[in-house]
Formats: structure tokens, C-alpha cells, sequence
């Protein structure tokens, strides 16, 4: 796919401006087909553009971007999405993954891994900056280090 | 001496009787009610003595004499052969008495002389086989009803005295009208004494001692019948007083039908009417109309009536219209069979009281609907809180936050664009690091203040990342045990138990000293639990409502504040410390949530 097409989705257009200026520079060919400033917007843009990449913020007024990547999945179209965040926490990749997002990219890192995931993604992969294997298993040790157990119902136990 | 003496009489008449003499004693008093009970008694003494040849000296009251007289001379006695024969000698008393005295004292020498004599006279003109004499005397009742006690009781002991040289019978009477005041008791016993004493020296005789005590039996018990009857007198005259004097009460009676029957003072100050104005008016003008439309003067006094007293309160109007509040006792009064003869009254004017206490409710209703405006405000206070922190964490994160991060993108693109040869790489790379670092400090500023994960992603994912961030800060072990599939909570309860969580921990860490902490949430039925356990020192207990008052101020402060989230989640917050450590546990009740997972605040 030489041309593909992305939409920016952000409720701050200095971020939005900051993501067309390092996409441009990187990859002049890849064609930014529009912007959204929040998620009822971008619902109604994935459905008239037809993005092949959606950059999705999650902190936004009104719906959040995890809610609307459900939603956008929803639509049954080929929009792939790529959560763009300040978060960062083992939870995301989690949460990101049940949402139907093919992965997340820490907002301060876009430098450094916003191109590279586009590619991964749009090759048919997965994105992530660590996932995390520990979480679930009993005693594991979960990506910032917090030691948890999971504790199973009294049913369960016995 | 004025004594009336008749010619003697020749005959005794053959129906008189015989009995009386021989059983009396030689100086007998009488107490009598009526006078015809003195002339039955009077009448058998002398018409007695006659009739078997005694002589008889009567000392006596006009009316008497001329009553005497004629007794006598029913039984068929010949009075005027009698007299002639000189065995009757009838005096007023009054005239006699004053021979008898000196200076208005009883003199004993003209006392001997004169009734001495006349005793003489007598005994010398008696024919019968005992030649004795009897002597009837009033001398005493007469000094007596004159208020002379002391001068009849000197009478008496002279009659005694009279009795050691002279021979006679001598029987006194008293009417019992004249006993009736305090100072007649000293008296009254002096003159049973004085008759005992003398019948026991001179003429005791057979059955007489005991008729003797009979009647002085009976003079005892009469006697306390007066005094008695004294007493009552005198209490009720008393009462009468006080209840005139009485004036912070109005008491007074109705009759049957509820008419006014007395007033005192109290009665004419509380409600002021003139005893002449109300007396005999019907006590219901002190109700209000509708009080008497309402019928409750008449069935107030039915009540009475039915169950002895009744007690009201509520307004009265007074004579010039005004009103006041009053408390009202009404008791039927019953006479001694039982029969109602009608009501008595006490009024009270409760109105400062009622108007007091009216103040009093007011002030506790104040009270209490300032304590519920301060709880509002309190939660109030805590719900702006949360939401000036939520604010301010989204305003760093959401804005300077965007700005740090778009302003790190531009430095790294620029960056590498530039090459790490060129002589600006240097700077440029301190430029992104020091940009990197104001990232993640506003990134933990907001995220202290307030927790955007909890809204995006839960309380779990909130828990493992504020987990992260403690260890880091306080060095201090966590664990943290909770279901693998826990349901999203609501928001109320979510940031509530995220709060918790962060006091908690804080106090771990500022005050127990101890190295490890256990987290657990959990849910059971229909409440969340999250508990926070350390191995710490323990801290003092308190109730979690009141604030402390030493170190652990800053603890009781934030659990209270604590406390009354979970309470207005239907919740609650409990403590428990000792040495070996401290647990907090936090439940909340939650509704069914089963779309939360999917629906991100």
C-alpha cells in the first residue's frame, strides 16, 4: 500500500498539526485524508473517507478514544486503528488490544515510534511499546513492576 | 341571800324513786348537751333525796330552778311541803355568786361562811335515816361560760374543801357547748381531777367508782371529739387563708353544673374578674369560642367526672379579651357518700413556659437543619474538590501536557534531521530529554491529582498504576490481590475507593513505619471492598467522626473525610489498629453494572 490513507483524530489541533508535520516529513506519500477534533466526528469521517489508518487519541471531550475504536470497528470497514496517548501504563496495551486497536504509541515517543507502527500495522501487524506477558498469572510480575496476585473467587478456591 | 325557800312538804310521794342516791359518788360532775337530759338526771338526783327524807340546796340558773320545779312536781312531789320543812333550798346562782367573791376572785372564807351556812340549815332540816344532803351547783358552769376558768376551778377546790368539814353530795354540771377552745383542756381535766379526788376522800361506795370512771371515759372521748373538731376548725380556717393568699395560682370552685363557687386572688390576677363579677357564672366564658362550640368546658368536666381529674393545656381568654396559656387541673369532689358536689379548679399561666419551650424546638430545629446543611456543604465541599483536582489534572495533561509532547515530537524530528554529526546535536538532544522529563512530571502531577485512568480504564488499571508510582516514592513493598474479572464500578464508587486507596497508603507511608502493604479489592454480593492492611506500628484509634487532636490529626482528618464519602455511597469505613499493624477496610454498595467494561467514563 504506497498511498495509504490516515486520519487524525485529536482534541488539540496543535497535536494534530505536530502528527501532519512529522508524517509529511517521513513519509511524504502517505496521503492524510483529514482531521477530527473528537470521536462523533471521526465516526463520520471513517465512514465518508475510508481511512486505511485511524490515529486515535484517548483522552477527549465527550467519547473517549478507546470507545470509539469500538465503535469504529463496529462500522465493519478496513480503518485499522493506532491509539496515540499521553498514558502510559501496562493497562493500555490491554485495554487497547480489547478495544479492537492494533496497537498504541506514547504521545512523547511519536519521534521515535509513530512511523514504525503505521508500518507494522498497516502490514498487517501489531504495535505496542511492551506488552504485558505477566499480567493474569498468579503472582506475576506485571510491566512497572507492581507485584499482584490475582485473587479468585471463594467458589474458585476451594 | 335571795335563796327562794318554800314551806316544807309533809308526804313523800310513794312513786319516787329510790335508786339514784345510794349509787352516786359524793361530788359528781355533768357534762351535758341539752338541758333535758341535766333535768332527767337532775330530777331522779333531787326528786331521790327528797322523797327519802334528804334535803336538797340547788344552786342553779333561773331557768333551771323553775325547770327543776316543775320536774319535781310531776313525779308527784309536794314541793311547797318541802320547802316548808326547809329541805329545799333553790338560789340563782348568779346572786349567789357574788357573796361569794372578792375583788372577782373566789373568796374562801365568805365561801364557807355562806354555803356553809345554807349546807347547814340543810342537814339540820333532813329527817330521812341517812339526814343527808344533796347539792346541785352551777356556780362553776356559770364562771365558766363567763370565760373565768381559774376562778371556777378555785370554786371546785373549794367545794372540796367545804367537803372535809361539811356532809353533802354534790353534783355540778357543765354544759359541753362551753368546751370547745385550746385552753379549755388544761381546765376540763383539772375539774375531772378535782371531782375524783373528792368523791375518793369522803363517799366512795360501791359501783360508784366505776360509774365514776364511765362518764370520766366518756369525758375523755368527748373530749377529743372537741378537740378534734378544734383542730379542724382551725386548719380549715387556715387553708381558707392560704388558698385566699395564694396568688401565682387560680383556685377555685364549681359546682355541679360548673358555676363559679369560689375565687381567690390568684383566680382574680390571672384572670381578672372580681369575685362579685364571676361568682356564679359559668366557667366556660374562660374558653375561647370555638373551645365552647367544641363543647370542651362540658366535656372536660365529664372526663373529671369519669376519672376523678383532668389535666389541659391550651389557651384561656382572660376578662379584658386577652389570652394566655394555661395549664388546668379540674378534680371532681365527692362528700363522703360519694355523691358529686362539684369541681375544684387550678389554673396556671404556662405562657412564658409554653412560649419557652416553643423557643427551645425552634432552636433544636435550627439546629438541626444546620447540621444537615453542613453535611450538604461538606459533601458539596468534597465533590468540588474531586472536581477542581480532576480539572486541574486534565487541564496539565490535556493541554501543557499536549504542548510538552508535540514540542518533544518537533525536537526529536529536528533532531534527526540535523544528524548527530552536526555541532547543535548536543543541545538539541538535552532540549528532548529535559522535554521528555516536563512530560512525565506533568503527566505525575495530574495523575496525583487526579487519576485519568480510572475514567478511561478502571479502578484496577488506576490501582496498578498509583501502585507503581508509591513503591517508587516510598520504597515500600505492595501487594495487590484482586479478581481477574472485576467489573467496572461506578464512577462515584471508583474515584471513592481510589480515594481511600491513596489515604491509606499516605498514612502507611508517613506514619506506621512499615516496610510491606497489602492491597485487596474485591466484590462480594452487591458491595465493593477494598482493603488496605500494613505491619506497621499501629496508630491510635479514634472515632473515625471526630477530629484528633495530636499527630494523628492529619489521619483522622482525611479518613473522616474518608468516612463520609463511603456513608454517602451507602457505605461505610471501618479501622481497626493495634501494635503489630493497621487494616482499613472501605466498602461501598454497588448496583448492577453490566455494561461498565465496555463503557469507559
Amino acid at each position: 500500500m504506497d498511498q495509504p490513507k490516515i486520519l487524525i483524530v485529536d482534541d488539540h489541533e496543535i497535536v494534530r498539526e505536530g502528527i501532519r508535520t512529522l508524517l509529511g516529513r517521513a513519509r511524504p506519500q502517505w496521503v492524510i485524508v483529514g482531521e477530527a477534533g473528537d470521536a462523533m466526528e471521526a465516526l463520520a469521517k471513517v465512514k465518508i473517507l475510508e481511512p486505511d489508518i485511524v490515529i486515535l487519541d484517548i483522552t477527549m471531550p465527550g467519547v473517549s478514544g478507546l470507545e470509539a475504536a469500538v465503535r469504529i470497528n463496529k462500522l465493519g470497514l478496513h480503518a485499522k486503528i493506532l491509539i496515540f496517548t499521553m498514558h502510559e501504563s501496562d493497562r493500555l496495551a490491554k485495554e487497547v488490544r480489547d478495544v479492537g486497536a492494533r496497537g498504541y504509541v506514547l504521545k512523547s515517543q511519536a519521534a521515535r515510534d509513530l512511523v514504525q507502527a503505521i508500518e507494522r500495522i498497516l502490514s498487517g501487524g501489531t504495535f505496542s511499546i511492551a506488552p504485558p506477558e505477566g499480567e493474569g498469572g498468579i503472582g506475576g510480575r506485571g510491566t512497572f513492576g507492581v507485584i499482584f496476585r490475582v485473587m479468585l473467587p471463594p467458589a474458585w478456591a476451594s | 341571800m335571795s335563796a327562794s325557800k318554800v314551806a316544807p312538804v309533809s308526804a313523800d310521794p310513794p312513786m319516787a324513786p329510790n335508786t339514784v342516791f345510794d349509787s352516786e359518788s359524793a361530788h359528781v360532775v355533768h357534762f351535758y348537751h341539752e338541758d333535758s337530759s341535766l333535768l332527767d338526771e337532775l330530777s331522779l338526783y333531787v326528786g331521790g333525796a327528797l322523797v327519802n327524807g334528804d334535803a336538797a340546796v340547788i344552786l342553779a340558773t333561773p331557768d333551771h330552778l323553775e325547770l327543776l320545779a316543775g320536774r319535781l312536781r310531776e313525779t308527784g312531789l309536794d314541793l311547797a311541803k318541802v320547802i316548808a320543812q326547809g329541805r329545799y333550798q333553790a338560789f340563782g346562782a348568779s346572786e349567789i355568786l357574788p357573796e361569794l367573791m372578792t375583788n372577782g376572785l373566789p373568796d374562801a372564807q365568805r365561801f364557807k361562811q355562806v354555803i356553809g351556812d345554807i349546807i347547814e340549815r340543810a342537814n339540820s332540816a333532813a329527817k330521812g335515816k341517812l339526814k343527808r344532803t344533796v347539792v346541785f351547783g352551777e356556780l362553776v358552769a356559770l364562771l365558766w361560760a363567763e370565760g373565768k376558768y381559774e376562778p371556777a376551778m378555785q370554786i371546785e377546790e373549794l367545794w372540796n374543801d367545804l367537803g372535809k368539814t361539811h356532809s353533802f353530795l354534790l353534783r355540778c354540771a357543765y354544759p359541753t357547748a362551753g368546751f370547745y377552745k385550746n385552753e379549755h383542756t388544761e381546765p376540763f381535766l383539772k375539774i375531772c381531777a378535782a371531782h375524783s379526788s373528792l368523791s375518793e376522800e369522803t363517799h366512795a361506795s360501791r359501783g360508784g367508782d366505776e360509774e365514776r370512771r364511765r362518764s370520766i371515759l366518756a369525758l375523755q372521748q368527748r373530749l377529743q371529739v372537741l378537740e378534734h373538731e378544734k383542730s379542724s376548725y382551725e386548719n380549715e380556717q387556715q387553708f381558707r387563708l392560704l388558698v385566699d393568699a395564694v396568688q401565682d395560682y387560680a383556685i377555685f370552685m364549681l359546682d355541679v353544673e360548673g358555676r363559679v363557687r369560689t375565687w381567690n386572688r390568684g383566680a382574680r390576677r390571672l384572670k381578672g374578674y372580681e369575685a362579685s363579677e364571676i361568682l356564679g357564672e359559668h366557667f366556660s366564658r374562660f374558653y375561647s369560642e370555638e373551645d365552647k362550640q367544641a363543647g370542651k368546658p362540658q366535656r372536660e368536666l365529664e372526663v373529671a367526672v369519669r376519672d376523678g381529674r383532668v389535666e389541659d393545656e391550651g389557651w384561656r381568654i382572660r376578662k379584658d379579651g386577652s389570652k394566655f396559656w394555661a395549664n388546668v387541673i379540674i378534680t371532681a369532689l365527692r362528700d363522703g357518700a360519694g355523691n358529686l358536689i362539684g369541681f375544684g379548679k387550678v389554673t396556671r399561666d404556662f405562657t412564658d413556659r409554653m412560649l419557652a419551650q416553643r423557643r427551645l424546638e425552634q432552636s433544636r430545629q435550627q439546629l438541626q437543619d444546620s447540621e444537615r446543611s453542613l453535611r450538604r456543604l461538606s459533601q458539596h465541599l468534597l465533590r468540588s474538590q474531586e472536581e477542581q483536582r480532576r480539572r486541574i489534572g486534565r487541564d496539565l495533561h490535556d493541554s501543557l501536557g499536549q504542548y510538552l509532547s508535540v514540542l518533544k515530537m518537533k525536537l526529536d524530528s529536528l533532531a534527526s534531521r540535523m544528524g548527530q554529526s552536526a555541532p547543535e546535536a548536543g543541545d538539541l538532544k538535552q532540549c528532548a530529554d529535559l522535554t521528555e522529563d516536563a512530560v512525565k512530571e506533568v503527566r505525575t502531577i495530574s495523575y496525583l491529582l487526579y487519576p485519568p485512568m480510572l475514567e478511561e480504564m478502571g479502578l484496577r488499571s488506576a490501582i496498578l498504576w498509583y501502585l507503581d508510582g508509591f513503591m517508587k516514592r516510598s520504597g515500600i513493598q505492595t501487594t495487590f490481590e484482586v479478581a481477574p474479572d472485576l467489573q467496572r464500578l461506578p464512577a462515584d464508587t471508583e474515584i471513592a475507593l481510589f480515594r481511600v486507596l491513596q489515604e491509606s497508603l499516605t498514612n502507611v507511608h508517613r506514619h506506621s513505619g512499615s516496610p510491606t502493604a497489602q492491597v485487596r479489592l474485591w466484590i462480594s454480593d452487591d458491595t465493593a471492598f477494598l482493603q488496605v492492611t500494613d505491619v506497621g506500628k499501629g496508630m491510635k484509634l479514634q472515632n473515625a467522626a471526630e477530629p484528633a487532636h495530636d499527630e494523628t490529626v492529619t489521619i483522622g482528618v482525611g479518613l473522616r473525610g474518608m468516612s463520609e464519602r463511603m456513608s454517602e455511597l451507602g457505605g461505610k469505613l471501618e479501622l481497626s489498629s493495634n501494635e503489630h499493624g493497621t487494616t482499613v477496610t472501605a466498602a461501598a454498595r454497588v448496583r448492577q453494572q453490566d455494561d461498565a467494561s465496555t463503557k469507559p467514563a
